[in-house]
């Protein structure tokens, strides 16, 4: 599949569940740049070029953020409020990836501006469908403005 | 806080005032003008008795804490019926002192949030009060001594009515669970006059208050046991499934890579790993499920049953189009309940009937109603599918029980232990009918 390798921000806790993300990007060939935060305060520390990220280029923003919600530290709900707050991540397509499918977790993610959300299945045949989907879906097709 | 007169209306028991009014007339000359007198307290006592029992009838509708407050209101008419019997010995100062420590045991708990005894003129002859008590716990005393001195004539003590009125103080507040409870007035002169017969009343009243602030407590406690089981299925749901998908998704992941260097056997074994992994992910996804029911707050309104099984049907079709059972509903079928929990019902109930006819040729399905024993609306769903032996009805509706082999028919036994709980959780009940081979028939009433 073809697309524009924009990066993509993998805010994930779980070694096994990172594994498995990016072995299914690699099988779908999404061959776009995947950063890691494993915890929320990483992942926000990078989102602002803030802690260990100071100075980064913050003109480099990723195209995609899948975001897990139980995290340490600061968990994946406060992470999107904060990306939804700020100016300069306002725009950014947020996907929720995890676990859980409890009806709390999807209202409070749409109510503070998650973009889908996607339970992680246990299959990985699906696991690795869904992962294909969200890609081709968010990297290819869909068009977000320029910050 | 509701007018004492709907208070009123929620006491539906004894005829409390027809009791008073039919106590014979002291005989004894000068014992008649205290008799009369000792009848007003009793009276009074009797109209904050009610007006209590019917303040809690009324908070006991309006609030989610019936059990406390239901049970509070049966209690003050009982107390009610017996004060209407008793008759009077003046209180001594031991009784006094009896009183004031018991309501001084009050000082440790928690929920009580005030409790005193005070007279006529508003002076506190004994008070307890919790130290940090929050503006739900409140405790108003109303002065009765004008109610009294209006009323003695010596007839019955009609300004019940204005004494309820007054007497409108006494509060239970359902939310901060704080228990505020005062009755017990007196005037100066009156409290050494206080009968023998009110004071196992009172005594009463306060060991229902230590009941009570038990009862609190016990509530405390299950919500607290809620909140418990509120973040464990949380987290179940999160951390439970993680390792799930490492061993599912890794498994397969072997099974791809190394398809060249595994024999058969290895994988047919990886494929069991794979699959044990994802059953272990249904039955979370389902006990989840089953606790939800469990949680959710029941929201009644008229229920379209005909449309909710066609559009379940409708679902389990477009799961399965390479079947074709024949399926009927007819409509027009309504109940009153909860629409998103009788929907889960039915997908388990027309779920099951759809697994359970998947090896017939002739398949049939029948969702619809029938009358109960008493005239209530029964609905059932029935197939003629594989059915099971009612030998083992006992174990249907238990949760993670099956009658069926996994390798005959899928399944995490989660179903209809969930459609049990929807039904009681309507105040139903559920029940089924069946012979193996032959088909099964699931019947429900709501109420």
């Amino acid at each position: 599949m073809e697309n524009n390798a924009g990066m993509i921000l993998l805010v994930e806790d779980n070694k096994t569940d990172e594994d498995l993300t990016l072995r299914a990007f690699k099988k779908n060939n999404l061959k776009n740049e995947i950063k890691v935060a494993r915890d929320g305060e990483e992942a926000l520390e990078f989102l602002y070029g803030t802690g260990r990220y100071a100075g980064r280029d913050l003109s480099e923003m990723p195209h995609l953020i899948l975001l897990d919600l139980k995290l340490p530290k600061v968990d994946g709900l406060e992470v999107l409020r904060r990306i939804r707050a700020e100016a300069n991540t306002r725009l950014l397509p947020v996907v929720v990836l995890t676990s859980s499918k409890e009806e709390q977790d999807l209202v409070k993610s749409y109510s503070l501006g998650a973009n889908s959300y996607v339970q992680k299945p246990v299959d990985f045949t699906e696991f690795a469908s869904a992962v294909a989907q969200l890609g081709c879906y968010w990297l290819v097709l869909n068009q977000t403005p320029r910050l | 806080m509701g007018a004492p007169a709907a208070g009123r209306g929620g006491v539906a028991g004894p005829p409390l005032t027809g009791a008073l009014l039919a106590r014979p007339e002291p005989a004894r000359q000068d014992f008649a003008k205290w008799a009369a007198f000792a009848w007003k307290v009793s009276a009074l006592i009797l109209a904050s008795v009610v007006s209590i029992a019917g303040l809690c009838a009324v908070v006991a509708t309006r609030q989610a804490h019936g059990l406390l407050v239901e049970s509070l209101a049966a209690q003050g008419r009982a107390i009610a019926d017996a004060l209407a019997k008793a008759s009077f010995v003046p209180l001594t100062l031991d009784d006094r002192r009896a009183l004031a420590e018991l309501l001084e045991s009050y000082r440790g708990v928690d929920n009580v949030a005030e409790v005193r005894i005070v007279d006529a003129g508003g002076r506190v002859l004994h008070e307890v009060v919790r130290g940090a008590a929050g503006p739900g716990a409140v405790a108003v005393v109303s002065p009765i001594l004008p109610a009294l001195e209006a009323g003695e004539t010596g007839r019955a003590p009609e300004p019940i009515g204005r004494v309820e009125a007054r007497m409108w103080s006494a509060r239970i507040d359902a939310k901060s669970r704080r228990i505020a409870w005062v009755n017990v007035l007196m005037s100066g002169a009156l409290a050494l006059l206080i009968s023998a017969a009110a004071f196992p009343l009172i005594r009463s009243l306060v060991a229902r208050m230590h009941e009570l602030v038990g009862e609190a407590r016990l509530l405390d406690e299950i919500k607290e046991a809620n909140a418990e089981l509120e973040s464990f299925s949380y987290s179940v749901a999160h951390d439970l499934r993680a390792p799930l998908r490492g061993i599912a998704g890794f498994s397969q992941i072997v099974l791809e890579d190394s398809a060249a260097t595994l024999d058969a056997e290895g994988k047919e074994n990886l494929g069991k790993v794979v699959a044990s992994a994802k059953l272990m992910g249904s039955l979370i996804d389902d006990i989840l499920a089953l606790s939800r029911v469990a949680r959710m707050e029941l929201q009644r309104s008229a229920v379209d049953m005909s449309a909710l099984a066609k559009g379940v049907l409708k679902e389990l079709q477009d799961r399965d189009p390479a079947r074709r059972p024949r399926v009927t509903v007819p409509d027009g079928l309504s109940a009153e309940g909860d629409a998103r929990l009788l929907r889960i019902a039915l997908m388990n109930l027309l779920g099951n009937a759809w697994k359970y006819t998947g090896k017939k040729d002739d398949a049939a399905i029948e969702f619809g109603t029938s009358r109960g024993e008493k005239g209530e609306t029964v609905f059932f769903v029935k197939d003629n599918g594989a059915g099971f032996d009612m030998a083992y009805s006992g174990k249907l509706f238990g949760a993670f029980q099956r009658l069926h082999a996994q390798a005959e028919f899928e399944g995490t036994g989660i179903g209809l232990a969930t459609v049990q709980r929807i039904v009681r959780r309507h105040g139903g009940r559920v029940w089924a009918e069946a012979a193996v081979g032959k088909g099964a028939a699931f019947y429900f009433a709501l109420r």
